[in-house]
């Protein structure tokens, strides 16, 4: 910048119209000039941070082995017996960056029927993602939040606030071994989608 | 509609009255580049908060997370290494204009009456913006900020009276762990920025007050005549510059490929510690000092340059604020300028002239390249960053390998065959069935009935690959294999060899599936079984010492190494 342009540019100088109007669009460009520049830096920043921000949306980080996990033994399960509350431990866990062994990821209510068939549902209540427990006083599965309650005899919903009956939880008997294969599903709706 | 809710909210907070007032400033002599500096850090300051607050939602501050949590963002996590290297590129950008802050404030005189305490709370910032780049150094818990700040919190220790108390302090105990990194993640996190932006608050607040220090060579009447309004004037010239600045941090940025990120710190394993280049000269310095003096120059030379700064304004006190009258004052910032770049160059020399170092350094990345690859692909156990090394396949397997095997099968001292890269390669089938006596192979036992093969080339060839087959190697010439196997059955090697697995006691070992998985973890613990080598055998068994799990682990090593070239251990 020249210094005759500066010294034209006094703000406070009221002579001259002609080099004031050219004073004027001098500063309006500077004003958007600067506005510009700011925005495109922000843009700049901006989009790898919301990027950034978003990479877990849509991403498994927390994972297990999709093999099916063992939780017991099937004698030790006994026929016509209240339901029991089994931790369901995964082999392995990836938890973002982290990579554990034997780590309890949830827990399921298994019972035998007198005919021997083993069945196992999910803790999660499938209203609000409360834990599900069994009440031996009205022989019925309850959620200690809302009260929701669930039938015993194939997990259907009895009453309460949930949209769906208890989630089932697929069991596969090998060698003597109860496995459950793990899963979660969404919240609060009528249908079972896997998350 | 939009002028209609800023009418809303200007009648309940008189925002723009408050915009006008913060814009409203004349620059007394005209906007200038050389004021620019301020401006662009507190710009550095912003993108260093920003940046800093997304870090957090990913970095987890222990011993046994934090490299873990670092390795993630950097090689994981969506623009992470954009993220993380923005930060720690920003922090050097902060520390270069917060040099040329300083230089230029002390070339204007700035720092004279009625400035003098905003020069000091200036100085104080610049000390600040240090403590960061120290405590953040360490965060990412890899070995290069580990074994730096080592040597920054030992230089503390070594303080008169109350070293130990200050250096335990600071590390937060008797060594380094997880206190010790959630004390600095709180610093860097909480404790420094509040000052930080409490101290930054009242120096532009003072800076508002005092103005600008206007050029020396210009009259009052001459500095009124060319004043101009801080906003567009000033502000245009303080973004172009946070702009340039801005870019060239990109372009660093992508250039080095986002912030360095060495190997999880190991207390083990031995490491070149070097600082960030800012504290290179008082890295360098340490070198000529020995004995007391050392302390003295380590905790001495950041109190001097500190004093200096600090003394400035109250020594050179007069109205003067040309430079070429005030020379010796401005000769000291000089000199400092010098000895600075000076100790930096020659800690760089030293280290580019010393090829221990650069070897060293060289190992260096490699274990860093190999860490990242392997938290990537197979995470972190939860032990701690150094154990990610234990999740490359065989890691296991060479370990007991290492324990219990080696002692027989590797080395000049051996019992047993070598079993070492190359082995059960169709190279070492040829070695071994041009000569079984070999001390490779069976020279150092006791068996001796395997005479040489003869064959010719075509014959031989067709030979290795069916033994070669029996390891279940995936690269197999079957139609090949399967003309050994007719050579094996009508020639001289079925008269003392089976070749089906199941056959017993003949005069020497059945090869079916010899070196495979499976036969390797048989032999290992049933060597002497009759389908091998019976009464001859001299390895020790190893019935019901390890695990299936350690057997495959040793199986899979051992299969592992056939695809290995020889001696490339």
């Amino acid at each position: 910048m020249s210094d005759k342009s500066k010294e034209k540019s006094s703000s406070e100088s009221k002579a001259r119209p002609s080099s004031e109007s050219k004073e004027n669009s001098r500063r309006g460009f500077m004003k958007t000039a600067t506005l510009a520049i700011g925005g495109v830096m922000g843009a700049i920043t901006a989009v790898p941070l919301v990027r950034y921000f978003l990479h877990p949306v849509g991403r498994r980080m927390v994972s297990t082995p999709s093999a099916p996990i063992d939780i017991a033994a099937a004698s030790d399960i006994v026929a016509g017996a209240a339901p029991v509350r089994l931790p369901i431990i995964a082999s392995g866990v990836r938890d973002a960056w982290n990579t554990a062994n034997d780590i309890a990821v949830g827990s399921c209510w298994v019972s035998k029927s007198e005919a021997g068939e083993i069945t196992a549902y999910s803790s999660v209540c499938p209203h609000l993602g409360c834990s599900i427990s069994f009440s031996e006083k009205s022989d019925d599965f309850r959620c200690p939040c809302h009260n929701s309650s669930f039938n015993k005899k194939d997990g259907g919903r009895n009453e309460g606030p949930a949209k769906r009956g208890l989630d089932p939880l697929e069991i596969k008997v090998e060698e003597g071994r109860v496995k459950v294969v793990y899963k979660r599903y969404r919240n609060d709706i009528s249908d079972r989608e896997p998350v | 509609m939009l002028s209609k809710i800023g009418d809303w909210f200007d009648e309940r907070t008189g925002y723009r009255a408050g915009i006008a007032k913060a814009l409203d400033e004349d620059v007394l002599g005209g906007a200038r580049f050389a004021y620019v500096f301020g401006s662009v850090l507190t710009f550095l300051l912003v993108l260093q908060m920003t940046t800093g607050v997304f870090l957090a939602m990913y970095y987890s501050p222990s011993a046994t997370d934090a490299w873990a949590s670092v390795a993630f963002i950097n090689d994981q996590v969506t623009a992470g290494w954009f993220v993380r290297g923005l930060h720690s590129h920003g922090a050097s950008a902060m520390v270069i204009v917060a040099g040329l802050h300083l230089l230029q404030t002390a070339i204007y005189g700035a720092y004279k009456k009625p400035r003098e305490l905003n020069w000091i709370i200036g100085v104080v910032l610049l000390g600040l913006i240090l403590a960061f780049a120290l405590t953040g150094y360490l965060l990412p818990w890899d070995q290069t900020g580990y074994w730096a700040t080592q040597v920054a919190t030992g230089i503390a220790g070594t303080s008169p009276v109350i070293g130990q108390q200050v250096q335990e302090a600071m590390q937060a105990g008797n060594g380094y762990g997880n206190l010790t990194i959630t004390r600095f993640f709180a610093l860097h996190v909480f404790v420094l920025p509040a000052i930080l932006i409490g101290m930054t608050v009242f120096h532009i607040a003072l800076f508002r007050k005092h103005h600008q220090t206007p050029p020396w060579w210009l009259d009052k009447k001459e500095l009124k005549a060319r004043t101009q309004p801080f906003w567009p004037d000033q502000m245009f010239k303080d973004i172009v510059a946070m702009a340039v600045v801005f870019a060239l941090l990109i372009i660093v940025n992508y250039q080095t490929g986002g912030a360095h990120l060495d190997a999880p710190a190991d207390p083990s394993t031995a490491f070149d510690a070097r600082p960030e280049w800012y504290f290179r000269p008082l890295f360098q310095m340490l070198k000529y000092f020995h004995g007391p003096m050392e302390v003295i120059v380590a905790l001495g030379a950041p109190v001097v340059i500190g004093g200096v700064l600090l003394g400035l304004p109250f020594v050179d006190r007069g109205p003067e604020r040309n430079p070429m009258k005030r020379l010796p004052y401005l000769a000291v910032l000089a000199v400092g300028i010098v000895l600075t770049v000076g100790l930096t160059l020659a800690s760089y020399r030293e280290d580019a002239n010393n090829p221990e170092f650069q070897k060293a350094a060289k190992h260096s990345h490699a274990r860093a390249t190999k860490a990242r690859e392997l938290a990537v692909k197979y995470g972190v156990p939860a032990q701690g960053g150094p154990a990610v090394f234990t999740m490359e396949p065989g890691y296991q397997g060479k370990k007991l390998f290492s324990r219990d095997c080696a002692g027989c099968h590797l080395g000049s001292d051996r019992k047993g065959p070598e079993i070492a890269s190359g082995y059960n390669s169709r190279q070492w089938i040829s070695d071994f069935l041009h000569n079984p006596a070999a001390d490779r192979f069976f020279g150092p036992t006791k068996i001796t009935g395997m005479d040489p093969v003869t064959a010719s080339d075509e014959d031989y060839a067709a030979l290795i690959e069916f033994v070669y087959a029996q390891t279940g190697a995936d690269d197999v010439n079957v139609d090949l294999a399967a003309q050994g196997n007719k050579l094996f059955d009508d020639g001289d090697c079925s008269d003392c060899h089976a070749s089906d697995w199941e056959t017993e006691d003949e005069v020497g070992p059945n090869i079916g599936k010899r070196g495979s998985h499976d036969m390797i973890k048989q032999f290992i613990v049933t060597p002497n079984h009759a389908r091998w080598f019976g009464d001859k055998n001299e390895m020790p068994s190893s019935k019901g010492k390890y695990s299936e799990a350690e057997l495959d682990e040793i199986a899979g090593y051992i299969l592992g190494l056939q695809s290995k070239a020889r001696n490339s251990d």
